[in-house]
């Protein structure tokens, strides 16, 4: 199976030593996004541990916030938000990610273009990408009075600075 | 005068301008000269990690600091802050700012015109500052005291509470807001709790989601902690607060801390 396939590259690449969970469940209980997750994080460590490749399809890892709370109170020293990032890197996000992963995409444009983020043109291909229209008025004249606050208080640099020498970026983001 | 490396990331240019106005203006009247690295680049945050092998986004900003001969370099975002300190075996040192301005609260106390008194304000720290802390350094990832210090130092009333640590969802809540705003809510009502009237924060990601987060009335004004110190010293920080989404001009004013 390709997942599985895939499961196993992540594994060794990264090099997180999952099968050292005891499943303790800490990861899980101190996890501040567990309540979005469809499968807490101590599933996820032992489905990755067991090759179990349908964890590629699961929610989890895209509604992890990074913040490394598991990470920093694992008695196993497991990098568990490093397991949830390489499973980010190679899986195709379920419905309910999707605009989170429109987001990491749009973001990498835009540093690919101009070696830093513009942030009126990261939110510009954002909400190409996501099409926040389709969810109706409300969704639009939130984000238009957003941004029209962000651009009065200074906030939004219309004139945005960039690398010059933005190829050595580029040669590092692959 | 000492002389540090400035990172200020892709934030401090646009959304958290006040953040990079207020970190010079403090360095400045502390005789810190902030030297900007050279053609910086983005530190990739959370949407683009480090590869397992070789070279990233950060590895070139610290080659960078390096020819420029900087041997320390101060960085004002958690998020650039954690990517730089992953790049491994490399001669430039990098503090976080609050933690590079915690060092030095007895030069910030000295300078201290009009000492915040009566303000209470919660310290929050967010993630990235101190976790994880083999990558950070951090002393006490789950309850650091470097932004209590300064706070102290410059005459506010610091509340206890249990939050300071907790995540406000990062780039997650982009998109999805329904996260951001669970989050951001359970932080403001705890610090509210605790009889905050000001949140004081150190990463322009942790000030941007409080501030557009928060969804509930009487909305808790957040401040960056380069901000606090610049009301104390009287740097004209006016100038700052009228960058907010969320006004604290009105509990600053109440205080009798403003004009």
């Amino acid at each position: 199976m390709r997942e599985e396939e895939l499961l196993r590259e992540i594994k060794d690449r990264y090099g997180v030593r999952v099968e050292l969970c005891y499943q303790c469940l800490k990861c899980s209980y101190g996890c501040p996004a567990v309540f979005a997750m469809d499968h807490p994080p101590h599933q996820v460590v032992r489905a990755v541990a067991l090759g179990m490749g349908e964890v590629m399809g699961w929610l989890s890892p895209w509604v992890c916030t990074s913040c490394r709370t598991c990470t920093t109170r694992c008695p196993n020293g497991i990098d568990i938000a490093r397991v949830m990032e390489a499973l980010r890197e190679e899986a195709v996000p379920p419905e309910e990610a999707k605009e989170i992963a429109l987001f990491h995409q749009a973001f990498t444009e835009e540093v690919r273009k101009r070696g830093r983020i513009c942030e009126l043109g990261l939110m510009g291909r954002y909400v190409l990408r996501s099409a926040p229209w389709r969810k109706g008025k409300e969704e639009v004249k939130g984000l238009l009075s957003l941004g029209w606050k962000m651009f009065r208080r200074g906030k939004i640099s219309v004139l945005p600075s960039r690398v010059r020498r933005v190829k050595e970026v580029q040669e590092v983001i692959r | 005068m000492t002389r540090v490396g400035y990172y200020p990331g892709c934030s401090l240019e646009g959304s958290a301008r006040e953040y990079d106005e207020s970190a010079r203006a403090v360095c400045e009247a502390l005789g810190v000269e902030l030297v900007e690295l050279e053609d910086w680049n983005c530190c990739g945050a959370s949407a683009i990690p480090p590869p397992p092998k070789g070279k990233g986004l950060a590895s070139r900003n610290l080659e960078i600091a390096r020819r420029m001969g900087l041997e320390e370099m101060a960085v004002p975002c958690s998020a650039c802050f954690l990517r730089l300190k992953e790049v491994k075996g490399d001669g430039v040192q990098i503090h976080h700012l609050l933690d590079f301005l915690s060092e030095r609260t007895e030069e910030i106390a000295s300078k201290v015109k009009r000492p915040l008194q009566g303000l209470k304000a919660a310290a929050y720290y967010g993630c990235l500052i101190v976790r994880p802390p083999e990558v950070t350094g951090a002393e006490h990832p789950e309850n650091p005291q470097g932004m209590e210090r300064i706070l102290e130092a410059i005459g506010a009333e610091v509340v206890p509470w249990a939050f300071k640590t907790d995540c406000c969802g990062g780039s997650v809540a982009m998109g999805r807001k329904d996260i951001g705003e669970r989050l951001v809510g359970r932080i403001v009502g705890m610090a509210k709790r605790a009889g905050a009237e000001v949140l004081v924060t150190c990463c322009p990601l942790c000030q941007y989601n409080l501030e557009v987060y928060q969804v509930q009335k009487e909305p808790v004004p957040c401040l960056y902690f380069t901000e606090a110190i610049g009301l104390a010293m009287g740097l004209g920080a006016l100038r700052w607060f009228k960058r907010h989404l969320i006004d604290p001009e009105g509990v600053l004013r109440e205080k009798g801390l403003l004009g």
